[in-house]
């Protein structure tokens, strides 16, 4: 019982640190570099890159907590491992 | 010097190219994890920038002049290109540049919000607050100058909340605050952190700038999202909350009837919602709850008409004095949840409670918009609602191991504050006049829970009307007459009056012994019918067919 809760736990952080990842590698992360004063420049486009790096910010926070969480649900797991152990 | 602005067709291109795909990418980003919904939304709301603010103005930039002239070559080609850009940049409608600067410097600025996490980080976030006055000043100039500046800080409500936190200020117009608020709520389901907070900030601030504005505060229910943000985000202040509701959906078609058909609109949404997750399972979030308790007083008569002969749908229909509306609010069944969605909150439970003893005065007083027999049906209603709340509950309960919380405990002590509130004298004050006297808080922040007992609706209503009718019987010598009382003397009644006193006191004292409540409501019956009231108090009761409440517990505890 506490192996199976113990699975469960790990292949739920393997999801929250796959999504991290996805995060972390989404082809919004490369638009900065496609989106300089050489392609556009001006007021209106600055305020474009700005929220793109407010954005981008908000991602790799989230992506950051991704990865707390998974720790966490891991160090459940192993709880579980060493409760059926016993 | 003006710079040079000329654009690559190809650049261009290839920026297009990879924001379209980014936002490709954005869509498939989901999870059902509970932990991974701020991550969600984070994608959502930079798949939002980039399809609201950088498609636009790359679509505009591939089809101005200046791109289409910065195809040619050669000298006379570049000479094209360059009085093409200044062209394009300089054409009257455009956005100003000094508003372009300040929209990044609010994009700036809200990456500078500081966190709250405690009274002294509170006391640093106040300070500098307080220290954007002016900026707050500069922009409500421009917002008053420039609608189509105003259009676009509201545009950008979901990348920089700090616009609604601004508002609180200085004095920015009521319209833009009500778009603004719609904006914001509109998608503001963060969960946790520094961005639930600003978001959560700027939408309670904005909420509070206008309470004294009830038909703006109606409009604004009813945009798109508003009802179901309102409902169910629980970092919102619930007070405000609380007074929106009370404000748009009470106030507002008081001070204008023409606006209660959009207040059903508005209810009608809320029915829906009440069905369907997470308010199905939850409830509306405490502040929802409490006002819509409270406003529903205004809709109590035409609703309970909608109510009769069990018709499905719940189909209500301007009565008197209402302007024209005819709206289906839903199956009975889902108005019985919508009920149940504001019952598990305590507070709400007084303020429905409430407006059931407001409703019996009424229908007992000289001019009635209901009658004895609709409240009995409107009570029936909530004792369905409080029932299946409970049940519910009790699943849950068994399932999940929780605790057992018991809905509609508090009712009873709401229907004693609306019958016992303002005794015989003001025992004309209709239902509507009654939704603007503020008992919210004040009633439910001094009772506890656990001090009143019972939560048979029906049968706490019963007794309310039976000591209504009691009241009416000694205030109204007229109606003493016309049921064969009229020689009742004045001993007798000061007799009465003063067992009421009593049973008023008893009933609105939240430790009151509940036996000793029983025994003081027999009192006064018992004397009523000793002085000849008995036929009054049987009219009353069989007429309206109210003897079917009695099927309820009896044994009920008002």
């Amino acid at each position: 019982m506490s192996n199976t809760r113990a699975a469960d736990l790990r292949r739920r952080a393997r999801r929250l640190r796959h999504l991290a990842q996805t995060i972390e590698t989404t082809p919004a992360m490369h638009l900065e570099r496609l989106a300089g004063e050489d392609t556009w420049r001006g007021p209106r486009p600055r305020l474009c890159r700005e929220l793109l790096r407010r954005n981008l910010a908000q991602l790799h926070r989230a992506a950051d907590d991704l990865r707390w969480h998974a720790y966490l649900l891991e160090q459940q797991a192993a709880a579980c491992d060493a409760l059926a152990a016993r | 010097m003006t710079p040079h602005v000329g654009y690559d067709p190809q650049r261009i291109r290839r920026l297009v190219r990879a924001t379209i795909e980014s936002i490709e990418a954005f869509d498939l980003i989901r999870s059902d994890e509970p932990a991974a919904a701020d991550a969600v939304r984070a994608a959502r709301n930079a798949r939002r920038n980039l399809e609201d603010a950088w498609m636009p103005l790359l679509r505009e930039i591939e089809s101005s002049d200046a791109m289409v002239a910065a195809r040619g070559l050669g000298v006379a080609g570049l000479r094209a290109e360059w009085s093409a850009t200044a062209r394009w940049l300089g054409a009257p409608g455009g956005p100003a540049v000094g508003h372009d600067a300040l929209l990044v410097d609010i994009a700036r600025l809200d990456e500078q919000v500081p966190l709250v996490d405690d009274d002294e980080s509170r006391a640093e976030y106040d300070t500098w607050l307080s220290g954007q006055r002016d900026l707050a000043i500069d922009i409500a100039r421009r917002v008053r100058a420039d609608p189509e500046f105003a259009d676009r800080l509201i545009a950008a409500a979901y990348s920089a909340p700090v616009i609604g936190l601004l508002v609180g200020l200085t004095d920015f117009p009521a319209d833009f605050r009500a778009d603004l608020l719609a904006a914001t709520l509109a998608d503001p389901w963060w969960e946790s952190g520094w961005e639930m907070d600003k978001y959560a900030g700027a939408a309670s601030t904005l909420i509070g700038s206008m309470l004294d504005d009830p038909a703006r505060c109606l409009d604004v229910l009813g945009r798109d999202g508003a009802a179901a943000a309102l409902a169910g985000w629980p970092p919102l202040d619930q007070d405000l909350v609380a007074g929106f509701f009370v404000a748009a959906l009470g106030e507002a078609p008081l001070r204008d009837r023409d606006l209660l058909p959009v207040g059903y609109a508005s209810l009608k949404t809320l029915v829906g919602l009440a069905n369907e997750q997470p308010f199905d399972g939850d409830g509306f979030q405490p502040g929802a709850a409490t006002g819509l308790a409270h406003a529903i007083a205004v809709y109590v008569p035409s609703l309970i008409q909608g109510l009769e002969n069990e018709h499905v749908p719940v189909e209500v229909k301007s009565l008197g004095a209402d302007s024209e509306f005819d709206l289906e609010l839903g199956t009975r069944e889902e108005v019985v949840d919508f009920f149940g969605a504001i019952v598990r909150t305590q507070a709400a439970q007084v303020e429905l409670g409430a407006v059931i003893g407001a409703s019996v005065r009424d229908a007992l007083g000289p001019r009635p918009q209901v009658t004895v027999g609709d409240v009995a049906e409107f009570a029936e209603l909530i004792d369905l609602a409080v029932d299946n709340e409970d049940e519910e509950l009790a699943i849950a309960a068994s399932t999940r191991r929780t605790s057992m919380l018991r809905v509609g405990g508090m009712i009873g002590l709401g229907i004693a504050v609306g019958t016992a509130l303002a005794g015989v004298s003001s025992a004309s004050r209709s239902v509507a006049e009654y939704a603007s006297a503020n008992v919210t808080g004040g009633v439910a922040g001094t009772v506890r829970a656990d001090t009143v007992g019972g939560s048979r609706v029906r049968a706490i209503a019963y007794q309310s009307i039976q000591i209504e009718a009691c009241r009416r019987f000694v205030a109204d010598p007229d109606l003493r007459r016309a049921h064969g009382a009229g020689a009742v003397g004045a001993g007798p009644l000061r007799s009465i009056d003063a067992r009421l006193t009593d049973l008023g006191a008893l009933l609105t004292d939240p430790d009151a012994d509940p036996g000793e409540r029983q025994r003081a409501i027999l009192n006064v019956v018992g004397a009523v019918r000793a002085a000849g009231g008995g036929p009054y108090l049987d009219a009353v009761l069989e007429e309206n067919s109210v003897d079917d409440l009695t099927e309820a517990d009896s044994t009920a505890d008002l």
